[in-house]
Formats: structure tokens, sequence, C-alpha cells
């Protein structure tokens, strides 16, 4: 067998094995997403909500409720994602988050504090279904979708 | 968990890649020999590239069993390809590649083994990034350069025979220093910014310490005339700040100030001007100035869609080929087929980082880490691959794993080493501490 012709074969078989190597990563890729969604569990994303069980003198109607993101900040300010316009809360004043699939709840050093079922919430501290959350003259009930 | 049966996966896919990695590594080496006549003990480089892929593989399977299994065969397959191409294009240094594989594969493993590695990278952010600028600012003084020539940048240190270029290593240093300080100051940086006329920005007390570092290495690498390095920083800086806070206005503003320095640059350094001219029109000066993207482009316009062949064609026309041209003769001699090969293993390469720091979403300095070597690792490659192809200015930066160049092949290999810890759920779980305070399990009234 002449050299070109030795060559020619062996280009043809190198782009046969680049593609094949590349087809194989893509098989894989494929499989693993496959694998991933199959595995997911259930996204926490919308699974929780903050319900308004007492608002003294603030507007706000009792039973107006609030989705959770997977982080969740309380507070008056703006930028809070659940806006309170209470006087008594500070800007932004507690947060809850969600990891491991548990939703946690911590003040931000509020002026006035955070109280879980009227204990004044120090640390961060594991949240369970009707918890009821206090920011300052607002009582928020914590409910699982 | 399946774990046992998920690392007997791995391992399988693992080795079924890296098998295919070697015959296309081994055939294209051969067909080389065949083609250029050379001697058959010249076939010794695929030798080492077996052991590299052989070790790595079998001590990843012992330190990282639950590892990405895919990015090793493909960096493999690149650098095997670097390895040929070499050989190819320029014979001299076709036995310092292979070594530094050797070094650069030894110092992966290294990464994947050590034990608090990660955490004393993110503690120190401060003091290695200033090893590394102060590595850069040595080169000012006692910087050489390998090749030659009166007027070139030095930017290698030299040690005996042995170059080193200390701008690849800021590189992946300054990766870590700000994925480690957006990790801590995301919540600040995108939380509470500063508002001027429609467009964010941040608070000055906390973007200054990540400015004035990345405002050291920037004077540094201008003042070496190393642009292209300083633009593939820029472009990792924003987009670093882009993924940590998700702020367009970053974007914004930082695209705006690369359009400044690029007209700055062009009325202040020559060499700017040189290459946007080169860009814009490079046919009048076809065999002065320009004669390098014209050969380039010559090349890339006869390889076709299936290439003239290995070692069939003439790349070796294209000033410095074998570094920042190496795509122009994957180009030539493997054709459209051979091009489209490289970009997709890199492409893969990339998605599996930026899938690693998806994963990691919930540990901030996880998963910047791990975006910010797979966007620094793909913005690399645009800005050398869009060179070469004049769809943008030439920046002379190196093709990742393929170009010549012990240190650009390190570094490529150290981060793909922190990739590969990244990628592992069951190693490092505590390099991150919490965005806020560790929750306690018992319940505190």
């Amino acid at each position: 067998m002449s050299l070109e012709i030795t060559l020619f074969v062996i280009r043809i078989v190198v782009a046969v094995l680049l593609y094949a190597f590349l087809g194989t990563v893509l098989f894989y890729c494929v499989r693993d997403i496959h694998t991933a969604s199959a595995q997911a569990p259930e996204k926490p994303g919308a699974s929780a909500r903050l319900v308004i069980v007492e608002s003294e003198n603030v507007p706000l109607e009792p039973g107006l409720s609030f989705d959770l993101l997977p982080l969740t900040t309380i507070g008056r300010g703006q930028t809070c994602t659940v806006v309170l316009p209470d006087s008594f809360a500070s800007t932004e004043h507690a947060r809850i988050a969600c990891r491991k699939e548990q939703w946690w709840l911590d003040d931000l050093d509020s002026r006035n504090g955070t109280l879980l079922n009227d204990f004044p919430v120090t640390g961060t501290v594991v949240l369970a279904a009707g918890d009821l959350i206090r920011v300052g003259r607002v009582t928020l009930r914590f409910d699982l979708v | 968990m399946h774990t046992n049966s998920l690392v007997s996966t791995n391992n399988k896919r693992e080795r079924v890649l890296l098998i295919l990695a070697a015959l296309f590594v081994a055939l294209i080496r051969i067909a080389l020999t065949l083609a250029r006549h050379l001697p058959w003990y010249s076939l010794w480089p695929l030798l080492v590239w077996g052991a590299c892929a052989l070790l790595l593989h079998i001590g990843l399977t012992w330190l990282l069993p639950l590892r990405d299994p895919i990015i090793l065969p493909v960096v493999m397959l690149m650098a095997g390809w670097g390895i040929v191409l070499t050989a190819r294009l320029a014979p001299a240094f076709s036995t310092r590649q292979p070594i530094w594989l050797v070094v650069a594969a030894l110092a992966s493993l290294a990464i994947a083994r050590l034990s608090p590695g990660l955490r004393i990278l993110r503690r120190y952010r401060y003091s290695w990034l200033i090893a590394g600028i102060i590595l850069l600012a040595a080169t000012l003084i006692f910087g050489v350069n390998p090749s030659g020539g009166a007027n070139a940048p030095r930017l290698w240190l030299g040690f005996g025979f042995i170059y080193f270029q200390p701008s690849e290593i800021l590189k992946l240093l300054m990766v870590i220093f700000m994925a480690s300080y957006l990790a801590d100051k995301r919540d600040i940086l995108s939380v509470k910014p500063l508002r001027v006329w429609k467009i964010t920005l941040p608070t000055p007390q906390y973007i200054a310490p990540l400015l004035l570092m990345w405002g050291f290495c920037m004077i540094l690498l201008i003042w070496q005339r190393d642009l292209g390095t300083a633009s593939l920083f820029f472009i990792i800086f924003l987009g670093m700040l882009y993924v940590a806070t998700n702020q367009t206005g970053y974007l914004l503003v930082g695209l705006v100030l690369l359009m400044l320095s690029g007209l700055a640059g062009y009325f202040l350094f020559d060499v700017v001007r040189l290459r946007v001219d080169a860009w814009l029109n490079p046919w009048p000066e076809a065999s002065g100035r320009a004669f390098q993207i014209v050969q380039s482009l010559l090349a890339i316009a006869s390889g076709g869609l299936f290439g003239q062949g290995i070692g069939q064609g003439s790349p070796t026309y294209i000033p410095v080929v074998h570094s920042d041209f190496v795509l122009a003769a994957i180009a030539e001699e493997w054709g459209l087929m051979g091009a489209v090969g490289v970009i997709a293993s890199l492409a893969i390469l990339i998605f599996r980082g930026l899938r690693i720091a998806a994963k990691n979403v919930d540990q901030p300095f996880k998963s910047l880490l791990a975006a910010g070597i797979s966007l620094s690792l793909g913005i690399q490659s645009l800005l050398i691959a869009g060179g070469v192809l004049k769809l943008i200015p030439l920046t002379g930066v190196t093709f990742p794993f393929i170009s010549y160049g012990g240190s650009s092949l390190l570094s490529g290999f150290v981060m793909i080493g922190l990739l590969w810890r990244l990628s592992d759920p069951a190693t490092n779980r505590r390099i991150d501490q919490p965005i806020f305070s560790e929750p306690s399990l018992e319940f505190t009234p």
C-alpha cells in the first residue's frame, strides 16, 4: 500500500475517532441530564409562604400571603422580598433561607428583634409549619404549601 | 445513595473516552511520522502521554472517585493534540512539551490530593494575589524572552533552560481572589447598590479592594505591554462580577470602559494600532505588518472542509504558529472538521465547568471558582480563536491546552485539578462557610 493511501486511510479513521469521541461525550452528557432530572427532588422554591395573621396599625390585610424565595428578606426597606410598611420594623429585619430542604430564620440585628412563637430569635433557627413570626407589629404565619 | 454504582459508571466512562482519545492521538502522531518521514523513535512522546493519562486516571480514581469523568479525557485529547502539533510546527520544542505535560499532570494530581488546599486559597486571598503580583513585577526587572528579539516583550522568568510566564499563574490567582472576595461580599454588592442615573453601582467601600487588586494587575500587564493578557483579565473580571451579582449594569459600564481603553490604546500603543489596522483591512500590508494574520487566513482557506492532511500542509509560514496561531494550523491540516472538533472539545469542557458551578450554587466560593475557571478558559479561547479568524483584533494569548507553552499548560492543568476537586461532592464539604452563620440544629428559644 503506498504511503499516500495509508495516510488517506489514517485521516478517515482519525476523523471518525474524533467525532466518535465527541459523540460519546455528548451521549454521556445527555444521559447525565436525564438521570439528574429523574432524581431531582421537588423544588423547594415556592413550597412555603408567609401569611399575615395580625397587623395592628399597619396597612396590611390579614390573610395576605407572600411566597418564599430560597433567600427571603423581611423588613421595611423597599429592597426586601417581603416589605412591611411598619415603623417598628428595621430596614432589613429578618431573613428566611432554604438550606438542605429546611427553612431557617435569622434575625438581622434588628432594633426591636424578631419573635418566633413569642420567643426572641437568637442565631439561626429552623422553622416548622404553623410557626408564628413577629416582626415589629406584624405577625406572620409560616405555612408549608 | 448509589455511590458505588456511580463510581463504577464514572470510571467506566472515563476509561472508554480515554481509550478513544488515546487512539486518536496515537494515530495522528503516526500519520505525522509517516508524512514527514520522521524516525520511529520520535514516537516516544506518545508513551509519555499514555503514562500521564494512566497516572491521572488511576490517581483520580483513588483520590476523587466522584469527580466529573468527562474532563480528563477531553483535556488529555487536547494536550495530546498539542504535543503532536508542537512536533509538527516547532520541532525544536518537541522535547519540552511532553516534559511540561508530565509536570502539569503531577501538579493537577497534587491539587487533587492536598487536603486543606482550597480553604487555604480562600482564607489567604490577599497574600496569594500579592505573591502573584510580585512574581509578575519580577519580570519587569529579570524578565527575558526565550525567542530573543530586542524589542520583544519580556514576559518570562528564566531558570537555566526553563522559562516560565508568571502572568499565567497570576490569572489563576486572580480568579481565586475574585471568587473568594465575591463569595463573601456578593450579598452586599448586589443588595445595597448605589444608584447613579438609572445605573446601579456598588457601594465604594466594598468594591474598592477588588478594584485596587485588579488595578495592580492591569497596571503591571500594561507596563509589560502584555495587552492580550490585560484584556483577558479585564473580561474575566467583568464576567465574574456579573456572575456573582447578577447586575447587568456592571457589564454595560465595563463594556463602555473596554471600548474607551481600546480607543486610548489605539492612540497610545503602536501594538494596538497595528492590531486594529490589520483587523480592519490586512491586505494593503499583506507582506508587511499584517503578514501573520494574512498567512493565517490563507492557511485556514487552504484547509477547506477536510484539510490538507496531517503533516501535508504548510502552516509554518505563519509566524509563531505553534503558540498563538495553533488553530490556523489545525484548520489547515485537519480542515473545518478538525477546527470544529477542537472548539467542540473546549465547549464541552466549559459546559462541564459551568455545570459544576450550577451544582454548587448553595456554596458561593465553590460555585464562583468553578464559574471563574470556566469563564477564563472560555474567554481565552474566544479571544485567540476570534483573533486567528480575524473576527476580532488579534490579542496574543495562547489557545488552552493545545498551544505550545509550558506555563500555559501548567496553569491549565492546575485549573482542571481545581475543577476535579470542586466536582467531587464527597470532598471539601466544609470549604465554604455559609453566607450567614452556620444553622444549629437545636431549637434555641
